[in-house]
């Protein structure tokens, strides 16, 4: 029985992470400890679970760590569950710079700990036929590819960036580079990117539209924007396009679900009913846990860091106004 | 060895047989041990893959030790082949429709009461997540009062099994396509009051394997429900439902859920695949082996495939009279 404990749950993916722990054997969550106590209260009782006065307490009761905190405190929550010697399942983006991203690698790395980025669109049904078409040769060899992460905006410490590091191209470029990093064998090796805030018109962007250039010769776009308006059905998307030379595969992860149109809510929303991505992700991590070795189809520490070093090369080139190299570090 | 074992047995080896074989070995704790068709080459094909025993007589299916067994023969053999199977001391697994009368349906009903074995019938439609999904809103009031229901599922012909356009052997559309349907709008809606039906089963046969139902149910509960069961397309098969109530309106149409579309030169093809453990026939057999290991509450009884049977043999019965027929 593997014990794990959830630090912060500032990230509204904490729910389902919980959710789906629940349903796996062989671990459970033994409670949650948060820097905001008001908000570890209110996680608590909506879980169901004891809440830790003391960060080192909460280590010592665990096994390893879900960090669901505002991005800037992931290498805090990271290092300490390190040095405890605990594993971790840091949320995305893995922290708001490389840098740290790094130093979070390489603690885990030096620690003899696994490091895992929360990465749940690899375990899409979707997205493993996906994989498995193109690998079979379904459509030759991948030419191009086009994606999006399209949402609605967050809101909260989210549009805040000393809490979240930036805005849309921070929080939505990572899934999607992820998958085509995934699907491609293959780094990015350089980053267009325009972005815009003519959505919300805050102090952060909210419109990102990005080119990556990949060391084989493949090209991607994908479009970060929080362009799902309120009244959108869903939160928004992930989809995949992929151009081969002998044909093309499209994906639509999410597009396994019904309309309802209420009028009890003055509201137009789906009804997913598509298999969870989220449980696969939990499963793979504890899986890792028992095994000691990260999950075949996991994300891995350095999975999270090349994440980073592509949404930091899309704001390098909104400064340069040309693609920008990605910078890889190790 | 600890913990329960199930020894499982598929009496016809065709494409609902291969489907409950993956389905069985999907249950940790179970075993396909056996496999039996008439046609021994079809048995042996499938024992092969399972690594199970193949075999051309029920019997000896009867005399065996499986714990629990799938039906999956042509709709007019299920009641003589489910009476021996609940005869013999096994648990079954009957795939859909239960048998071609009510009073059939009685017959294996009775037989699974003297046995005192469990009987499911494989209305595998309740395990499909989206109408699983509209059972859990319109439960929970999602569109208020529901008013008004449509629904319809299929496409092509089945051309793979030869007695399908025997409507003496499997009932047409209605019985063979429409069952789910019907199954569903009573699981959600509840009883039937009357039925009024028109389709194409009176011309179904070796020469026009073409069958079309339109059938409008009239629910106990006031609630209108329009089933269209199509065996008439050349090459597109889909399911869709609408259910308008007084408060909105739940809609679903598989034509719009693919999350993967595939273009070649050689073929288009969509796409929907789930996590193995969301896969409605894999959650059909898995919840089967929960009720007899656990003792689990059945998901669908034999009175539940009984009562699909009443209201599509009542919409059969309206489309040859083309009178109401009031249940
Ligand atoms: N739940 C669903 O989605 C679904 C889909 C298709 C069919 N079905 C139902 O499943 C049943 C089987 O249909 P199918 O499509 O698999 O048919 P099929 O024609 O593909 O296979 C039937 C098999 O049973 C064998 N068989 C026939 N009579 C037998 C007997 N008396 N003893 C042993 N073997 C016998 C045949 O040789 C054949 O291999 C039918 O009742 C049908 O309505 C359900």
């Amino acid at each position: 029985m593997k014990n794990i404990v959830l630090l912060s749950s500032a990230h509204l993916h904490a729910d389902a992470y919980i959710h789906e722990l629940s349903t796996v054997k062989d671990a459970r969550i033994v409670g949650v400890y948060d820097n905001d106590t008001a908000r570890a209260e209110a996680a608590g009782s909506r879980y169901g679970i004891p809440v830790f006065s003391a960060l080192d307490a909460a280590l010592d009761a665990s096994d390893a760590a879900i960090i669901c905190s505002e991005n800037i405190h992931h290498e805090m929550f990271a290092l300490e569950t390190i040095k405890a010697g605990k594993h971790v399942l840091c949320e995305k983006p893995l922290a708001t710079t490389p840098e740290a991203a790094l130093r979070m690698v390489n603690a885990a790395d030096a620690a003899g700990v696994l490091l895992m980025t929360a990465f749940p669109c690899r375990f899409s049904p979707a997205y493993q036929q996906f994989k498995q078409l193109v690998n079979s040769g379904a459509i030759g060899d991948i030419r191009a590819l086009r994606g999006t992460n399209q949402g609605m905006c967050p809101g909260g410490w989210f549009v805040q960036k000393e809490l979240s590091g930036g805005g849309a191209v921070t929080d939505h470029t990572v899934h999607v580079t992820d998958l085509l990093r995934d699907l491609t064998g293959s780094e990015v090796e350089s980053v267009y990117c325009e972005l815009g805030n003519g959505l919300l018109h805050g102090d952060f962007e909210d419109t990102g539209v990005v080119t990556l250039e990949f060391e084989k010769d493949v090209f991607a776009t994908l479009d970060a924007s929080w362009s799902r308006p309120k009244s959108f059905t869903t939160w928004g998307n992930v989809t995949l396009y992929a151009v081969g030379t002998k044909g093309t595969l499209e994906m639509d992860m999410f597009n396994q679900e019904g309309m309802l149109y209420s009028d009890l809510k003055g509201k137009v929303g789906v009804q997913n009913w598509g298999s969870s991505i989220d449980r696969g992700m939990v499963a793979a991590f504890v899986d890792s846990l028992l095994s000691g070795t990260l999950h075949e189809k996991a994300a891995s520490g350095t999975d999270g860091l090349r994440a980073v070093e592509v949404v930091e090369a899309a704001y390098a080139s909104t400064v340069a106004l040309q693609p920008a190299k990605v910078n890889h570090r190790s | 060895m600890n913990g329960p074992t199930l020894k499982v047995a598929i009496i016809g080896a065709g494409v609902m047989g291969q489907q409950h074989a993956r389905s069985w070995t999907q249950v940790p704790y179970a075993t396909v041990t056996t496999i039996c068709d008439f046609n021994l080459d079809a048995a042996n094909k499938l024992a092969t893959e399972f690594h199970a025993v193949a075999t051309a007589s029920i019997d000896s299916v009867l005399a065996s030790d499986v714990d629990v067994v799938s039906v999956c023969i042509p709709t007019c053999f299920h009641t003589d082949t489910a009476v021996k199977v609940l005869e013999s001391g096994k648990h079954l697994l009957l795939e859909k429709p239960m048998a071609l009368t009510v009073a059939d349906c009685q017959t294996i009903e009775a037989a699974a009461e003297a046995s005192g074995k469990l009987l499911t019938i494989g209305q595998v439609v309740r395990f499909f997540p989206e109408y699983e999904n509209a059972k859990r809103a319109i439960d929970n009031g999602a569109v208020g009062t529901p008013a008004v229901v449509r629904c319809r599922r299929g496409g092509i012909f089945p051309l793979w099994g030869t007695w399908f356009h025997d409507v003496n052997k499997s009932g047409g559309a209605i019985y063979d396509v429409g069952i789910h349907e019907i199954d569903w709008l009573l699981w959600l809606f509840g009883p039937v009051e009357r039925v009024y039906a028109r389709s194409l089963t009176e011309s179904l046969g070796e020469d026009s394997k073409q069958d079309f139902a339109l059938v409008t149910l009239r629910h106990k509960s006031g609630v209108i429900s329009h089933m269209e069961a199509c065996w008439a397309d050349p090459v597109v098969s889909y399911n869709a439902f609408e259910i308008a109530g007084d408060g909105g309106l739940l809609t679903h149409d598989s034509r719009n859920n693919a999350t993967l579309f595939l273009s070649t030169a050689e073929k288009q093809e969509a796409m929907s695949p789930l996590a193995d453990a969301d896969e409605p026939y894999n959650k059909q057999v898995a919840a089967f082996a929960k009720s007899i290991v656990e003792g689990a509450p059945l998901a669908v009884t034999g009175a539940d495939g009984r009562a699909a049977i009443a209201v599509a043999a009542a919409a059969l019965e309206s489309s040859r009279t083309r009178k109401v027929v009031t249940l």
